[in-house]
């Protein structure tokens, strides 16, 4: 009898326990764990179009004659897309006394405009393809012949893409209607200067942003000026931009190569929807503003023409600035060829 | 006997349940005045949650609107029933974006119009009311792809502070004479009176001709008092704006003990009657000096306990704010015009692919 109690009220526990354990799980399946997608901002980084060679290619060792293939494969990390009439251009460049044929495998989207060059559009970073297009280029090449005194001769193939892009930073600015902080009261914002150390998904970025508000008090207006310094933080060369084909597919001795077309920028800003007066100019008649790089750095100052009434509240404003440049950048890889036996 | 012992134990645990829940239901809800001018607050402004929402993509040739809903709550005491006036006057508006790409209908909300009467003992919790502006995105404006602006909301109204201590009054502060008073001429520290302006210190002295008060008065509200009588410099879009002088002044209606009305000083501005005027304050305090003088309660041979009302009116501002960010879509993919219209049936699509074909 005693037996049989005790066996009862264990029973019980046991299930009491198992009721609250049921709970327990059933309590932790409701949970839902869901996270909201994370936003990517694209427009971050200093790389426009990078190139690399396959592996292998070309070949460590080649034999004299042999055709071996050269693939190039070009990447847009970037955030401008290279669309419509906007192309880069591969060219190759090898050493002719030792090479017999070089013979691009044009197709798809690549168009071939002179021997060696590649011409083709390529998508940058967007939110729908945040990793960018890519793009595999493939020459062959057949080796010429060793001097008769030699047993290898040691050769470089250097790839070199020429392309347009575009820097764009869109940024929220204030415009400080009261900058003497006369006015009592909070203010929704204060003028500021934007530090931008991250890029814009380009190889020209801008670093910098100094924002002033210029009184105009005989109108009651006050003059947003912005001061934008640009720097180029890749590893290649701005160009003009009108120049970029020429970059790629003349010889480099030629005069288009100058240094009128290198280092060339050209920057248009916008405050709202007004279009702001960029200076230094290249031609008095240019809307855009003009920025030649030393050192691989340039500011350039952007005003509103208008003015903003300085009787309204200070607000924020979008303000858009576009770098329009042309870039060139280059890579190379070394290879023998072997003497065959005769 | 054990069945029995079970409904005696369920009983007693039936009627302890009752008792208990008993105990909760039961609350004075009735406050009195006093309870009620409590707290440092007048107006306060909250947006509603996702409203605005924090991330408002804008889409071309698509209809980009949201609303941008303020939750509007009278936490002070002003005003009262006896005021016959339903919420304090003033608006309330927003700012801190640009108007080429955002407009708001209405861009500012009278508040009179609104139920915002102050905690009162018929409503112990104040009034509270909904302000809801109308947002309006010019996509063809906005030539960014993000546009991130801080919403200024500021509400600018009329308000009130009103205070009544209890001071003594001795009409023979320095009597040998060695007697028994029912009270002693001592400094009162007050805590807040319902409004965002309160009176915090009531320094009291007893001189042979008159009893004189030091009232100081703070802003214990995180906003900016202004002088009565500048609510149309308020509006952001205005062009005559809030200056300096009108910041930080505090007029003082009347100072009353019983039904006689003392004489005060210092006043700014000037032309006052003695009784009422401006009150500077500096670093958000300041403070005034009142005489009860001593004609006014010779009949009084002993000390006594009497009411001091204090009054005074002012602008109030105060703000809230709110980032939004404005996201241009670029992508067909989720622009309206990818999307058939409903003047374009889709039988019209089916016929065209099977004409293809």
């Amino acid at each position: 009898m005693m037996l049989k109690s005790i066996l009862l009220i264990k029973n019980k526990k046991i299930f009491l326990i198992n009721l609250i354990l049921i709970l327990f799980i059933i309590g932790c399946g409701t949970i839902s764990t869901t996270k909201p997608a994370k936003e990517v901002d694209v427009r971050v980084g200093f790389n426009g179009l990078t190139t690399e060679f396959l592996k292998n290619t070309p070949p460590q060792k080649v034999f004299e004659d042999e055709v071996f293939p050269v693939i190039i494969k070009v990447r847009n990390i970037g955030a401008f897309s290279l669309e419509k009439d906007d192309k880069a251009i591969v060219a190759l460049g090898v050493e002719k006394d030792y090479t017999k044929d070089l013979k691009l495998l044009a197709g798809g989207k690549i168009e071939q405009t002179e021997e060696n060059t590649a011409n083709f559009n390529l998508e940058g970073r967007s939110n729908i393809n945040l990793k960018g297009e890519e793009e595999v280029i493939s020459y062959n090449i057949q080796a010429g012949k060793v001097d008769p005194q030699s047993e290898f001769h040691g050769s470089t193939v250097i790839a070199t893409l020429c392309y347009p892009y575009e820097t764009i930073l869109s940024s929220t600015v204030c415009i400080d209607t009261d900058v003497s902080n006369i006015r009592p009261g909070k203010k929704a914002c204060s003028a500021q200067d934007l530090v931008l150390n991250n890029g814009q998904g380009a190889p020209v970025a801008i670093t910098k942003i100094e924002s002033s508000m210029l009184p105009k008090a005989d109108e009651k207006k006050i003059v947003p000026q912005f001061l934008i310094f640009i720097e180029n933080k890749g590893s290649g060369t701005a160009v003009r931009k009108d120049a970029v084909k020429d970059f790629c597919t003349k010889s480099s001795n030629e005069s288009y190569q100058s240094s009128r077309n290198v280092n060339v920028i050209y920057v248009r800003a916008s405050l709202s929807n007004e279009e702001l007066e960029c200076t230094p100019k290249e031609k008095e008649s240019d809307k855009q503003g003009f920025a030649k790089l030393k050192d691989k750095k340039e500011l350039v100052r952007c005003t509103s023409k208008e003015g903003k009434d300085s009787s309204l509240e200070p607000y924020f404003a979008p303000l858009k600035i576009v770098l329009s440049y042309g870039y060139t950048q280059s890579i190379s890889a070394n290879y023998f060829i072997q003497k065959t036996a005769r | 006997m054990i069945n029995l012992k079970k409904n005696i134990i369920f009983a007693l645990f039936l009627i302890l349940l009752i008792l208990i829940s008993g105990c909760t239901g039961k609350k004075d809800v009735k406050k009195s005045l006093e309870e009620i001018r409590t707290g440092t607050e007048g107006i306060v402004l909250s947006f509603l949650p996702n409203a605005p929402p924090a991330t408002i993509h804008v889409e071309e040739n698509a209809e980009n609107s949201f609303d941008a809903v303020l939750e509007l709550k009278n936490r002070g005491a002003y005003p009262q029933p006896e005021d016959q006036i339903g919420a304090p006057f003033g608006d309330v508006y927003l700012s801190g974006y640009d108007r080429n790409i955002l407009q708001f209908t209405p861009e500012s909300f009278n508040l009179n119009d609104r139920t915002l009467e102050g905690k009162s003992t018929i409503n112990p919790n104040g009034g509270l009311d909904l302000a809801t502006f109308k947002g309006t995105i010019s996509a063809r404006n906005l030539n960014v792809e993000k546009y991130e602006p801080t919403l200024l909301a500021t509400a600018c109204y009329t308000y009130n502070t009103i205070a009544g201590p209890s001071v003594c009054i001795d009409p023979n502060p320095y009597s040998t004479i060695k007697e028994k008073k029912v009270c002693a001429v001592q400094d009162l520290t007050l805590t807040n009176q319902g409004a965002p302006v309160a009176v915090t210190t009531i320094n009291e002295e007893a001189l042979a001709t008159k009893t004189q008060f030091k009232i100081t008065i703070k802003n214990v509200g995180n906003g900016d008092v202004i002088k009565p009588g500048s609510l149309g410099k308020c509006s952001p879009y205005g062009d005559d704006k809030i200056l300096r002088e009108d910041i930080d002044k505090v007029q003082l209606e009347e100072v009353q003990v019983g039904n006689r009305r003392l004489t005060c000083r210092p006043f700014v501005d000037g032309g006052t009657d003695g009784v009422s005027g401006f009150i500077r304050l500096v670093n958000g305090e300041g403070f005034i000096i009142c005489e009860f003088f001593k004609t006014d309660y010779e009949n009084s041979k002993t000390a006594f306990t009497t009411p001091l009302k204090i009054k005074f009116n002012y602008l109030y501002r105060n703000t809230v704010e709110k980032k939004i960010q404005l996201k241009k879509e670029t992508s067909g993919l989720s622009g309206g015009s990818s999307v058939p219209s409903s003047s374009q049936p889709f039988v019209g699509q089916i016929r065209d692919i099977s004409e293809r074909d």
